[in-house]
């Protein structure tokens, strides 16, 4: 029996060693596997209890912070509501957006490879503690941009055009992060009609109008077909135009009416940007060509996807089938939908000498140890003309503001470039009112883009709110 | 032998493990309040001494019985013990008076009777004993848990799982019947063609165990309970026969029936259909399966620490997922060690069982360590998928008051068959 | 050291006592395996492989483990006891010299007999060889 009773035990040795394999399957091989499924209630808790990294402005202001409650589970609070569209939202029930999205990896630590002391608080349990994201943004300038825009639906940024860097973005109608996990705040952000929840400096699809003039502008002189002092006349110049038999109608009140002056054709290029030109700008347009048009609409970013700390829609220039719809997108009308994004970054692309800076909302990324785990990458995004062409564009829009259209934005004391739009919609309310600028003209320091939905004029409504945010970027500028 | 010897290796053994669950109490009574509690120290302090005080009574008693076993159980019942308390202080309580209780029954054991040899004069009565228990369970039995069956049998508040003891009644009346046999079992034999198969009247318990682990499996829904019986049975009559034909043979036959069964009975096919994909039902059926492999997964190599995981997740975590719970706080180290623990006590009682003289206690030693073996394999397979899912106690670990209690009388006969040994070996 | 840090040190801790309980067992093991082959004297570095059990309880294919002097008989006092109508009380002994195997007769009714012969005197035994005391008869192997 004493052989049987041993056969008995190697027979348990080898079942036990079996059910060992099992548990090392479950618990070495297969852990990480099984423990990350959906169904672990603790991972629930344990992203409750991430001590979130905080969001602060360039000056190191904060503007989302984290509160600990009793329970160890962490809140998100946000101090300036003006940056909602743009800093999103944390909540458990409704989600992330913006930038608590597109770098929730860095706010919740998890981008942190191991070392040891890192590893040694996650053995004893320790909350992770997520990286601080400061941002690039001015929340002084940010509030005062936010106060000078109307209360209508309406956007505005604010960048340094050497570096991309956002020094502020305001969209209105906006909404406050701190309520968002409210259902019913929730519920009518939803459905209210003029769409709080759209970030509308990066998605908000807007007609151009004539602020895409300075992008058909340095198209002509980067191809040579025209230049500045190319003159312009007879149904060239204030029309009525035919293309294809579509007519186009006379713009003779425009110049007899050009900041105050009377403009008679014939007309310079130059002038027909100072007095904004639709006529001049289709013939243009027309000697470009659809294909070179294009060509320079892309390489200014438009049908591109623009790389960004937050999601960006793409511009589109829409489809052009013929020579009447190449003369109306020459002068921004047409199927052209742009970003206000877009319409900054054509603006940079003039004050910076014929390259558009990769935009940034992002300075840095810090770890909790005060390491600097990412930097704003900083570089050329694109580079649609060369710098005479954006020299001979710059100082055609530092007349627009001095004598033309753009009057009503001069500062005293300062020499600023800028570019009216007004642009006409085909919903029936007024035209979206437009306007951007840099200034100083010599050596930009600050880029603004500002719209008005269905505000006006440009030259009435968006120059006067751009002089002031122009003022206020200036004061602070570096 | 009469007299007073104190049995040195077993009270340095059960003051190291006394050590070890103290200081299990204090870490976890330091992550739960963040400093430690003194009052918390009371139960490890009541158990130690129960430990303690078992080893002065064997030392008068039960001289010359096995000084490693004792404290290998005690470390298990200590780690069950910490770990209930854990999940449930009440619980923890209750299990702390059910290991005392248990103590006090094994103290019993080791002097009455005064031979294990007697209990083989009993043998039909044992049978008859455990087959009325189990009817009286399927008539008149209660439902504690709500599982829907009842196997519960008891009164005012105190209930008792019978098949627990009737594991017992089993190992000893298979034990009795095969020493008087396994003669005849082992040499007799009808030529069926090619096979040659022993008289068929001495396969009668073998049918009649086949028997009643299905109607276990069928009237109870307690598949456990009904592999842990054909386990023992056949493992015992391996060692009495040495023939394989037995083993294999009731194997077959189980699982024959198990295959009727599926086709027969819905919970036994929900079973194996959970056991064969747990993954589409995680919400359903299939969520208790999974949450334990989950806190298994979480807890990993090295555990979360005592009273720092969360395995309160895991439904029934106390009884049949207790391996859950060890294995999300003290990881695959800590729970391959209880296992180490456990086979350890099963070669340590395998080994009494060469040495034992005497037939019948031979066969008992030998059937109650494959109880506990096949009892640990059973659940730890059941947890970690290696098998179906099928709700036994882990030996020791696992709350129950009537596990408990038929663990400590096993371990009280084994310790009895070993102090037997050494008598007579001097 | 912050309680945290007590904790972790004390999870480690606590399941490395649960090996060191394991070893200590081990020890334990081993130290009783010594103490009983000093009391029952030096292994020898031999089996006797039963080949015939004859009534001895013992089965076939079963390994007898050798001492330096092995006594073989009936009576329990013997180191192998084989309880065998055919067996005297003091029936022979394997010896082991360190370097080679000697068997002998102890004067029994029955006789040993080492490959088939009688052994009336101590012969010497090598592993193969076929060793039988009254009918039970095993095969002599190295360990």
């Amino acid at each position: 029996m004493n052989t049987n009773i041993r056969r008995l035990g190697a027979f348990f040795l080898l079942v036990f060693g079996i059910m060992l394999g099992g548990l090392t399957y479950w618990q070495l091989i297969d852990a990480a596997a099984i423990q990350a499924r959906t169904d672990n209630p603790r991972l629930q808790m344990q992203a409750l209890q991430i001590r979130r990294g905080r969001i602060l402005d360039r000056n190191g202001t904060i503007l989302a912070n984290r509160t600990v409650d009793a329970q160890g589970i962490v809140h998100r609070t946000y101090t300036d509501p003006s940056l909602s569209p743009v800093i999103g939202y944390d909540s458990p029930r409704f989600g992330k957006s913006e930038l608590e999205k597109s770098y929730d990896a860095f706010l919740t630590g998890q981008d942190v490879g191991t070392n040891w002391q890192l590893q040694v608080n996650q053995w004893e349990h320790k909350p992770v503690v997520g990286d601080d994201v400061q941002l690039t943004i001015d929340d002084r300038l940010q509030q005062q941009v936010a106060s000078i825009l109307p209360n209508t639906p309406s956007a505005a940024i604010v960048a340094d055009p050497r570096t991309g860097e956002i020094l502020a973005m305001v969209s209105k109608p906006s909404f406050d992060s701190n309520q968002v996990n409210d259902p019913t705040y929730w519920n009518n952000l939803l459905h209210d009609t003029n769409s709080p929840l759209i970030s509308r400096p990066v998605n908000g699809f807007y007609t151009p109008g004539s602020v895409f003039k300075i992008i058909t502008l340095g198209a002509a002189l980067d191809s040579n077909t025209d230049s500045l002092s190319t003159s312009f006349s007879g149904d060239q110049a204030s029309g009525p135009l035919t293309v294809d038999g579509h007519v186009y109608p006379s713009t003779i009140n425009n110049l007899n009416d050009c900041g105050g002056r009377v403009i008679v054709p014939p007309i310079t290029l130059e002038e027909a940007l100072v007095c904004s030109d639709n006529i001049t700008f289709a013939s243009v347009g027309l000697q470009l060509g659809t294909s070179r048009f294009l060509d320079y609409a892309h390489r200014f970013g438009l049908e591109q996807p623009i790389p960004f700390d937050i999601p960006v829609s793409i511009s589109r220039t829409g489809t052009i089938p013929d020579r009447v719809a190449l003369a109306g997108s020459s002068f921004g009308q047409g199927s052209l939908y742009v970003t206000p994004l877009q319409m900054l970054m054509a603006d940079e692309a003039i004050a910076d000498g014929g390259s558009i800076p990769q935009p940034a909302l992002v300075k840095q990324v810090t770890a909790p140890d005060g390491s600097v785990v990412k930097q704003e990458s900083g570089g050329t995004l694109f580079s649609p003309i060369s710098a005479a062409a954006a020299a001979g564009v710059k100082s055609a829009m530092t007349a627009v503001v001095q004598q033309g259209t753009g009057v009503l934005a001069q500062i005293p004391g300062v020499r600023m470039a800028g570019k009216t739009g007004t642009a006409e919609t085909s919903d029936g309310g007024l035209p979206h009112a437009w306007f951007v600028c840099f200034a100083p003209t010599d050596h930009p320091k600050v880029a603004v883009v500002v719209l008005v939905e269905h505000g006006g004029e440009g030259a009435y409504v968006a120059a006067p709110l751009a002089k002031q945010i122009m003022q206020a970027a200036l004061a602070i500028a570096h | 032998m009469r007299g007073y010897r104190l049995r040195w290796t077993e009270l340095a053994l059960l003051t190291f493990g006394g050590a070890i669950v103290t200081g299990g109490f204090s870490l976890l009574s330091m992550a739960q309040h963040r400093h430690l509690l003194q009052s918390d120290l009371r139960y490890p302090g009541i158990y130690v001494a129960s430990t303690i005080l078992l080893s002065l009574w064997m030392s008068k008693f039960a001289t010359r019985a096995d000084q490693l076993v004792f404290p290998v159980i005690a470390l298990m019942a200590g780690v069950g013990i910490l770990v209930i308390t854990r999940l449930d202080v009440a619980l923890g309580h209750r299990q702390l008076f059910w290991t005392v209780l248990g103590e006090v029954a094994l103290a019993l054991v080791l002097v009455f009777p005064r031979r294990v040899s007697t209990l083989r004069l009993y043998k039909y009565s044992w049978a008859f004993l455990g087959l009325l228990l189990i009817a009286a369970t399927i008539v008149a039995g209660t439902d504690v848990s709500g599982s829907g069956y009842k196997r519960w049998i008891g009164f005012h508040g105190v209930y008792l799982q019978p098949v627990e003891l009737l594991k017992i009644l089993m190992a000893i009346f298979f034990a009795a019947y095969l020493d008087e046999k396994r003669e005849l079992l082992a040499s007799a034999r009808i030529q069926i063609g090619p096979i040659r198969v022993p008289p068929f009247q001495y396969l009668a318990p073998l049918v009649v165990m086949w028997g009643l682990s299905l109607l276990l499996l069928v009237k109870q829904n307690d598949l456990g309970s009904a592999l842990l019986f054909l386990g023992i049975f056949l493992a015992m009559i391996y060692v009495g026969t040495a023939r394989a034909i037995y083993p294999v043979s009731g194997l077959l036959m189980f699982v024959a029936g198990v295959f009727l069964a599926f086709h027969l009975f819905s919970h036994v096919r929900t079973r194996t259909e959970l056991w064969l994909d747990p993954w589409s039902r995680a919400s359903g059926t299939g969520y208790q399966v999974i949450q334990g492999l989950i806190a298994l997964g979480v807890g990993g190599v090295g555990g979360q620490g005592l009273g720092q995981g969360h395995p309160n997740f895991v439904p029934v975590v106390t009884t049949d997922f207790i391996l859950s719970a060890l294995g999300e706080e003290l990881g695959l180290a800590g729970v391959a060690c209880l296992l180490g623990l456990l086979i350890f006590l099963v070669f340590r009682g395998l080994s009494v069982a060469i040495s034992a003289q005497d037939g019948f206690e031979k066969l008992l030693a030998a059937g109650l360590m494959a109880t506990l073996a096949i009892q640990t394999i059973v659940i730890v397979g059941g947890t970690t998928r290696l098998m179906p899912l099928t709700g036994v106690p882990l030996p020791f670990l696992s709350y129950g008051g009537s596990s408990v209690l038929a663990n400590f009388v096993m371990i009280g006969l084994l310790l009895k068959i070993s102090s037997g040994i050494t008598e007579r070996r001097d | 050291m912050s309680v945290d840090d007590i904790l972790l040190l004390g999870r480690v801790a606590f399941v490395v006592a649960l090996y060191l309980f394991l070893l200590a067992l081990a020890l334990l093991l081993r130290r009783e395996l010594r103490v009983r082959s000093l009391v029952q004297g030096e292994r020898a570095p031999g089996d006797l492989l039963v080949m015939e059990p004859g009534e001895s309880g013992l089965e076939a294919g079963e390994r007898i483990p050798l001492l330096s002097t092995t006594s073989v008989g009936r009576d329990s006092a013997n180191d192998i006891v084989l309880d065998d109508t055919f067996i005297s009380a003091a029936h022979a002994t394997v010896k082991w010299n360190g370097k080679g195997w000697v068997l002998a007769d102890s004067g029994s009714t029955n006789g040993t007999r080492l490959n088939g012969k009688d052994v009336r005197r101590p012969v010497a035994m090598k592993p193969g060889d076929v060793v039988e005391f009254g009918q039970i008869k095993f095969k002599m192997v190295e360990l």
